[in-house]
């Protein structure tokens, strides 16, 4: 007796707990949950503070993959901002880009200009390839020109000036991204 | 006895060799990214009109004239470097990019060598490279 209505108890409770799990979530909620969490894991280490917590020593001459290691302060989008000392375009951060991606729908150049520009997080010197986006009319937004290490048309390698939208299916050119590609040796 | 002192010696040439040039590897990859990777790219790989200097490179030193042509191109005569820093970009570079190409007799350049040849530049490159790029293929047998 004692043990049938134990076990009636427990089969209420089993009832009520699985509507009431039915009541309170859909089927398919357990995949906004996990999109959430792929999203969001994917987009926290991009956030500057999270750059600037992960800066480190990098040793001098070793490649240094876009966004990371490298100390950072400044605002991609201004001129000013310390990746862009040699720069002579349309800042890709302000035409839906970034200082190191290109826009949806254009290409990025692998013929680059390069040259270093001093950081003032760390004091150190950074090698920044200057990949121009291509492929769509010009940006026309945040047209800097700021020209370090710029060198006249004849020394054509050093020279920003010129098109740099070499290598890609189209030579127009949209804007300009900003890319670390090593630490000084200084 | 006397075949040992030989063995013991010809190793000693053998890892002497291994060792290679005498050069400050991340000086030259940081003045390759400067002078060379915006057109050449990370791994001399090239495209469209840029030659491919990965895994190729090292044949102009097979062919006669192939060794000085390195120093002559514009890149190399006009790069914003002196002898000393030239010398060690090319060494480097071969030896990075297309060392498997290099003849078995490579000897590293030096400065003085680079200054003599980079103080007579190409004014026409292809008319140089192709009877080169000729001669090496005549060696590979294609």
């Amino acid at each position: 007796m004692n043990l049938t209505r134990f076990a009636d108890a427990i089969d209420h409770w089993t009832e009520r707990r699985a509507r009431g799990i039915a009541r309170g979530s859909s089927r398919r909620g357990w995949l906004k949950t996990l999109g959430g969490a792929l999203v969001g894991g994917a987009v926290l280490p991009l956030l500057p503070v999270a750059r600037a917590q992960a800066a480190s020593g990098v040793p001098a001459g070793t490649s240094v993959p876009a966004g990371t290691g490298v100390p950072e302060e400044g605002d991609p989008e201004s001129c000013g901002y310390w990746r862009y000392c040699a720069i002579d375009g349309f800042l890709c951060s302000c035409c839906g880009g970034s200082e190191n991606a290109c826009p949806p729908g254009t290409e990025m150049s692998p013929i680059t200009w390069i040259g270093t520009c001093h950081n003032p997080a760390d004091g150190k010197s950074y090698v920044v390839s200057y990949n121009d986006c291509c492929g769509r009319t010009p940006c026309g937004q945040c047209l800097c020109n700021r020209n370090e290490g710029d060198l006249p048309m004849y020394v054509p390698q050093k020279n920003n000036d010129i098109n740099w939208c070499l290598g890609t299916q189209s030579a127009v050119y949209h804007c300009s991204t900003a890319i670390i590609i090593a630490q000084g040796l200084d | 006895m006397r075949s040992l002192a030989c063995l013991l010696l010809a190793l000693g040439i053998a890892s002497a060799a291994a060792e290679g040039p005498a050069f400050n590897a991340d000086r030259a990859r940081i003045n390759y990214m400067l002078n060379c990777q915006g057109c050449h790219l990370p791994d001399g790989g090239g495209v469209g009109d840029i030659p491919q200097m990965k895994n190729f490179v090292g044949n102009f030193l097979k062919v006669p004239g192939g060794r000085a042509f390195l120093v002559q191109v514009p890149g190399s005569a006009n790069a914003a470097l002196d002898d000393a820093a030239l010398a060690e970009l090319l060494n480097w570079m071969l030896l990075e990019i297309s060392a498997a190409q290099l003849p078995e007799d490579f000897e590293p350049y030096t400065a003085a060598e680079v200054g003599q040849y980079r103080a007579a530049p190409l004014s026409d490159v292809n008319a140089v490279r192709l009877p080169l790029i000729q001669k090496i293929a005549l060696l590979s047998g294609n």
